[in-house]
Formats: structure tokens, sequence, C-alpha cells
């Protein structure tokens, strides 16, 4: 048995709103953009400090921090620094969280990947490890970055897997840091064996002579069209967006209706496949009414290895105003039922998306100093995309949504051995309760008892 | 509400969710054909000429290729205007005279079905101690102070492309100038006799004759058998528009002549495609296709390589911005690349170099 | 609050499947009518 609390810390928490809406979210959104413009400057901008955003050596930091930002929360749930996290100020929290995060991707990048990995095996894994064979300086480290960023790429689209389809299962009841380390190292290991079949093969052909005997021939190309890594980018950005969307738009239906929870597992996962290879085809449809179609060695525009990542890029434009629309307006109206709800928030989104996208690509180049145009090279929406997630994971998952929230507590909840929380009320239509990765909506209105029993109301949304 | 409507809600925005994906599955999968416009056959009839000869007056626009992009990057990036950038015109070892700078230029002898005959200079390089060496060697300089070159066609305002128009101007003033859409102010004023003291490019000799702007989004025919298509391209350095030639040599087919092609040559080859009478079948193409001119590469040209020879060209005459990886590895993908004699500095024989002649026709 | 909720609860476990059928055409009809307004969108705004 474990406590809630022990097993998802976030899904524990309960969140009481200190101010109304709209300003509430209007107020979240702003502090979560004003992180993400800071960041950007100091790091990414090419009129600002650092100029990381080459675009592929910024973006792998970005990548990076998202992937570690997930550990942090939702693999180790805090570990080592629950209670850290339990006793600080949101600010206070928040930096010191920011901070070791900032430290772990250091330590990964520049530790693991520069000066051991890409040491030790792989050349293209480390900047030096390019350079020592001729190449130059900013070619040697775009092509490092760009294998090094889809590990993260790859991880963070398969990680939210095991907490969204299965529950943790079959690790639900193990402590800290047990459950985070067996977590890890099942993610890490299905994470590189995915890189090695999907982005791999790209190296293979990167380098002249075409590196025969160390990797496969790319095996897309037949029905891709193209030689490039950018297919498998383009579908597996859509495979994260995919479960993040079933998780905070969804609210895991329809995989929620099913009672087993094995069944419900392999059966959302492959669902969340089949929607992610829906969205991917449908968004280069749209692409190709909108441009034409792609054609084959074409480039910038017609290319169509830039079609799938763009796709890819599409995926995050949606996903960033579901993820706005849960964790700051309260997911929408609430008013109606779950089906009803969930298909006007779907609504809502696609038309946030189409704003996000005109905005996007009128205001990047005065405002983040990218390119003008939809297929520039430096062009790479997914970068400053993702910080911004980031940005608001970092808001909600370290700092309890200050100050438009806070932190009164946690539910204190029992978990069985099957993972089921005692004492809790199931939900007349489905076998469990939806959950929640975003922890967002956690609320409660003073606990009140039915049938005896405390009812959490822990995921019903309470002014 | 009542129990039935709420029950009716419910059916519809499950039935709507599920309805509005499963449309997407369908469009974009089984039924996408159904929704993509045919694809166009061009039918604007050029003309034809007799034939084409093209001498590669100069191909190589700098030297050094580190130096170049170190300027560029120390300048702060691809983005920055080519007229502020402090270009490196000394001390290059393997440069002329220690200059980096080189140019591009050709020089086209069309010949007519009448018999009669035109001259076109494409491009006129760099730098001008340079590009009048390049000229003495071909005899342009005789060709333009005897005014047989009827037309200075500038495909696109790069640095290494356009700024030594001095060289062309100090023999032939009232030449005409074509120029594609998208000229910066900058290029006027260079042509009007403007100097850049930081690139250090300037032009003593103000233009007196003719200057056509041609626009995108049409076949520009200048003679029979000759035309030229203009892309809105955006371009490193702050340039903007470039232009290509199309030349429908009789019992041949078209010959594409472009000067970096920085639209991509897929492009261009589809755009004659889709424009010109007889667009389906490419006989030549002759110039810059821009594909790794700093020797980087990405998976995308090889897409482009493995593309080309649907189109059924039977011979490429690219040089220049192409790249000699792109060249080694077309010559291993077995396309039919001209083969050059690595004179007057130009480094390798895997393309045409600086003196070399192809002939179509 | 509680009472009424458990009393929704219970109402709520209908299926309309003509609202179902309804629901899909209304939902595949605005899916072609979400690609027009796209193609329409995308071409009068610069591309490339």
């Amino acid at each position: 048995m474990i406590s809630l609390k022990d097993h998802m810390w976030l899904e524990s928490r309960i969140l009481e709103n200190k101010m109304q809406q709209p300003l509430r979210g209007i107020v979240g959104v702003l502090i979560s953009f004003i992180m993400f413009y800071a960041l950007w400057w100091i790091f990414m901008d090419v009129r600002g400090i650092m100029r990381w955003y080459t675009p592929q050596y910024g973006y792998m930091y970005i990548r990076w921090i998202l992937i570690v930002v997930i550990w942090q929360a939702y693999i180790f749930n805090f570990w080592p620094f629950t209670k850290f996290r339990e006793t600080s100020h949101p600010i206070v929290s928040g930096l010191g969280l920011i901070a070791v995060n900032f430290a772990l991707v250091g330590a990964v990048i520049w530790g693991f990947f520069y000066n051991f990995l890409g040491k030790f095996s792989i050349p293209y894994l480390s900047v030096d490890g390019l350079t020592k064979l001729g190449m130059t300086q900013f070619y040697a480290r775009e092509y490092s970055s760009l294998a090094i960023l889809m590990f993260a790429a790859i991880a963070s689209w398969l990680s939210p897997i095991v907490p969204v389809c299965f529950n943790n299962q079959p690790w639900h009841n193990m402590k800290q840091p047990a459950r985070g380390i067996t977590v890890f190292l099942v993610t890490l290991f299905a994470s590189v064996l995915c890189f090695f079949c999907l982005m791999h093969p790209h190296y293979h052909v990167l380098f002249w002579p075409w590196q025969e005997y160390a990797a496969a021939y790319p095996w897309w190309f037949n029905f891709a069209h193209t030689l490039h890594g950018n297919f498998n980018v383009g579908w597996v950005m859509c495979g994260t967006v995919a479960i993040w969307l079933l998780e905070v738009t969804f609210d895991r239906y329809p995989f929620a209706l099913i009672k087993n929870k094995i069944v419900r597992g392999i059966v959302g996962f492959f669902g969340v496949l089949a929607f992610a290879m829906l969205i991917f085809f449908a968004f280069n449809f749209v692409q190709d009414l909108s441009w034409g179609p792609a054609v084959d060695g074409a480039k910038r525009i017609y290319a169509p290895d830039w079609r799938y990542l763009h796709s890819g890029e599409l995926a995050i434009m949606m996903l960033i105003p579901a993820m706005i629309l849960n964790f700051y307006f309260d997911n929408g109206p609430k008013k109606y039922g779950p089906a009803v709800n969930i298909a006007l928030r779907m609504l809502i989104i696609l038309v946030g998306m189409g704003v996000f996208h005109f905005l996007y690509y009128k205001f990047s180049p005065g405002l983040l100093g990218t390119q003008a145009g939809y297929s520039h090279p430096q062009q790479f929406p997914m970068a400053p995309g993702i910080l911004f997630i980031c940005c608001m994971l970092f808001h909600n998952w370290f700092m309890d949504f200050w100050p438009g929230k806070k932190r009164v507590g946690h539910v204190e909840t029992m978990l069985d051995e099957n993972g089921d929380e005692i004492g809790k009320e199931k939900e007349a239509e489905t076998g469990f309760v939806p959950g929640n990765l975003a922890g967002a909506y956690c609320e409660t209105a003073q606990p009140s008892a039915v049938n005896g029993k405390p009812a959490t109301a822990m995921y019903k949304h309470v002014e | 509400m009542s129990v039935s409507r709420r029950n009716f809600l419910k059916g519809l925005a499950v039935g709507g969710t599920a309805g509005y994906f499963a449309m997407a599955g369908v469009t974009s999968t089984v039924m996408k054909d159904m929704f993509l416009p045919d694809e166009p056959v061009g039918d604007d009839d050029i003309g034809e000429i007799k034939s084409v000869k093209v001498t590669q007056v100069s191909e190589t626009s700098w030297f050094d290729n580190p130096i170049l992009v170190n300027d560029m990057q120390k300048a702060g990036g691809l983005l920055v205007n080519q007229y502020i950038i402090p270009w490196t015109h000394e001390g290059v070892k393997i440069g002329f005279n220690g200059d980096n700078s080189g140019g591009y230029s050709a020089l086209l002898d069309i010949e007519f079905l009448d018999g009669s005959k035109k001259k076109i200079l494409f491009d006129c390089g760099w730098n001008t101690a340079w590009m009048d060496e390049c000229f003495k060697r071909e005899g342009v300089d005789k060709m333009l102070e005897n005014h047989e070159i009827d037309l200075m066609f500038v495909t696109h305002e790069h640095f290494d492309h356009y700024w030594g128009i001095e060289s062309v101007l100090k023999h032939h003033q009232e030449i005409p100038v074509a120029v594609p859409k998208g000229f910066y102010q900058e290029g006027f004023d260079l042509l009007q006799g403007k100097h850049f003291d930081i690139a250090k490019v300037k032009n003593d000799y103000p233009h007196k004759g003719k200057v056509t702007v041609r626009e995108s989004g049409k076949v520009h025919h200048l003679y029979p058998g000759v035309a030229s298509i203009t892309f809105d391209s955006s371009i490193i350095t702050r340039v903007k528009g470039e232009q290509a030639m199309v030349l429908n040599v009789k019992d041949k087919g078209l010959v594409v002549i472009t000067g970096c092609c920085h639209m991509g040559i897929i492009s261009l080859l589809q755009e004659v495609r889709h424009r010109v009478k007889g667009g389906k079948k490419i006989y030549a193409i002759q110039g810059g296709l821009h594909i790794s001119p700093f020797e980087d590469w990405d998976p995308q040209y090889d897409d482009l390589i493995k593309a080309i020879p649907a189109y059924g060209i039977e011979v490429m005459a690219c040089n220049h911005c192409t790249g000699y990886l792109t060249a080694e590895k077309m010559v291993k993908a077995g396309l039919p690349v001209v083969q050059g004699t690595a004179r007057f500095k130009s480094k390798k024989k895997l393309f045409l170099g600086n003196g070399d002649q192809v002939m179509f026709g | 609050m509680n009472d009424t909720t458990v009393v929704q609860e219970k109402e709520e476990s209908g299926f309309s499947w003509s609202g179902f059928i309804v629901g899909l055409v209304v939902g595949g009809a605005l899916f072609l009518l979400t690609i027009q307004i796209v193609k329409a969108l995308m071409f009068s705004l610069t591309a490339a």
C-alpha cells in the first residue's frame, strides 16, 4: 500500500483559487510568458545574450529541460527534494527546482553525451567527436545537437505512457527512489531502442561516405519519399501531443471506459499511437491542400521531410492552446456532461490553434528573432513552443500556479495493491476515475461526507 | 434540461468528435487524391533556338570557404545585410592576390533558327580585379566595348554574382540590365555609382542604359526561344528574388540556366514543367545548384539526387555553388555531370571550371 | 450539492444513438469546412 501523495504527489494536491477568472487565467499565462521570454532572450534569441538558437543547439537544451522536468515531477515525484517542494514558498520552490533542472540538463549534455557517450561510443553524439574528424564547428554542433535532442524527444513521447496509460503499473506500489529509477530505466531502454531505429539511420546518409556498416539505411524511404529523419521527428511529435491531449483534454477518454487495467493500458497505448498517426496524416494533408503536394527532392516548403517536420510543429501549436485551456482556464465549460465538455474543449482548442498559428508567424521574427516564412531553416517553432510549455510546467509543477492558486494541503488517500484509492467513490460510468497528468484543476470545496465516506471532490472543479 | 435532450447532446458530442477525427483520417489517406488538384501542364510556347554555347567566365565565387563562412558568422550570421559585412580581401593564401573574392559569371552565345546570334552576359562576378582578368581571358572586355553583348542578365543581388558590375559598365555603360524583383535599394544605388565602404564594393561607372525588373509568377519572353522566370525567394545575407533562364533548343529540349538556384533546382524544374510548353522534358541544366556550397550535408540533398533521374536530364553542366560533395555523389549515382579541366584557379575536375565551355544543340 | 451530483450521474448513463449519428455527420462536415477555411487562409498568406 502506498499513499496517493507518495504515488503521484502532483495529483494529491489540493489547490485553492486565490483569484477569479478570467484574471486568474490571464495572470497565469502572463507569468509563464514572462518566464519564457526571459529565458528565450538570455539563452536563445539571436539578438540576445547566449544566442543558442541556431536552431538545433538551443533546441537541444529546451528538449532536455522538458524531459528532465517530467523526470523531476512525474517519474521521481520530486525525490529527493519532496520536502523542499512541499514546504517552500512557490517562488523559492520554482527557482530551486529550475536550478536543479538546469544543472541536470548540463550534466546530461556535457557529461553524459559530450564527454562520455560521444567520446567512447558514437562520435556524432559530441561536438568534439565530429570536429576531430574535420567537420566545421558550426555543423558539428548542429548535427550532434539533433541527435542528442532526439533522445529527449523520444523519451518525452514514451515517458508519459507509463503514468497515463498504465497508471505506473506494475510499479505503482514502489516507493521513491526505487520507482523513479525503475520507470526511468525502462523508459530509457525503450528510448534507446527507438532512437536507434528512428534516428540513427539518418546518420547513415548524413556523412560521406555513407556509414553503411554502422547504421541501417533509412528504411522509411520508399513510403516516406525522404531519407531524412524528419519523417520520424514528425510522427513522434504527434505522438507526444496525442498522449498529452489524452490527458489534458480528453481526461483519458475513451480508454477510461475500459475497466480492465491491463486491457486499458494496451488499448490506450495503441489507441494513442493511432490518434498520433491520424493527426500526422491530417496535418500533412492540410499542408498539401494549402501549398500543393510535396515534391520529391525539393527543398523548403515543397520538401517532403519539411512537411513531416511541420506536421509535428502544427501538433505543438495544437497542444499549447490545450495546455493553456487546462492549466489556466479550468479546461473550459464544465456545466455539461463529460462528452459535451470534451467536445467543446476540442472546438476551443482548434480555434485557439488557428489564432496561435496566425499570431506566431506574424510576430515571431520581431518578438523571437526567428526568420519570416514557414519553411525557413531558422524558423523552428518547436523551439520556442516547447520552451513555453516548459515554463507552463514550471509554473504548475514547481510553483502551484502562484499567485492564481495556492496549495492548501494534500488529499490523504491510500492506494491498495491494485493502485485503486481506498474509500474512493467510483464514478458510475467508468472503470476508474479519470487521471490528471497535469494535476491542474485539483481543487476542493469543504470535504463533505457521502454515504459515510469522505468525498475527495478531487477531480471536480470548484470555485 | 430533459434527460432525452441531455442524452441526445451527449450522443451528438461523442459523434461529433468521432466524426471530425474520422473524416480527418479518411480524407488524409484514402480520399486524398480527390481533394488535391491535378498537376498543371505548361502551355507557354517560348519558341526555339538552334543552339547555345555557355562559357564559364568564372565559377569560383570565392577561394577559401572557411574564411567566407567566418566573415559572415563574425558579422552576426547569415541574416546580416551583405553590404555591411567586412569581407576578407587580403592575406588569403589561395586567394587572388591575397583577396578571397572571385565571382560568378558566364557568357551565353545563342544562335537562333534564322542564323542570327546574340550574346548574353549571365552575372558579373564580385572582385573587379579578378573579373577584369577573366573578361580579358575570354575576350568579354572587347565584346562589351564593341557592344556585342546584348544583355546583362543579373540572376540575383548576391555579392558574388553582381558586385563586379563595374567591370562590365567600364566597357559599356548603356548595356541593358535585367534584374529580378526583390533587388534592394543598395543594388540600384551600386548600379548608379555608389561606394560601400564596409563591404568594399564600388562602381565608378554609373549605368546609363535601360533597367528591367522582372516579376515572379510568369514566364518572361526575352527572345524567340529564350525566356526567364523569377522566384520570390528570401536568401541569405538579406537578398530577395532570383531569376533563371530557360532556352528551348530545337530537337533537344529545354535548357535551364541558373546563377545560384537558391529557390531549389527541383522547384525550378517544377515551375518550368508547370508553365513552359514542353517542360516535362528538361534536356540540360547549367549553372550553380546551391546544394553543398560550404561542403555541409543534409539527407534532403540525397533526396534530391534520388529525384533528379525522373526529370530525364541528359546534360548536367552544374558547377560553382553546387558543391564538390554534391557533384561527387551525383557522379556516383550515375547522373550526367559534365567534367571540367580545373584551370584558372578552379580546384577540381568534378565539374565545369573557369574557362570551360559546354554546347547545347 | 452532493445529492444533486449523485442524481446527475445516474441520469448521464443514457446515450442517444440518433444523436451520435447526427454528430458523426456534423463532425465530418465540420472537418471539411475546416480544411476549406485553412486552404483559403494559407493561400492568402505569404508562404515559403
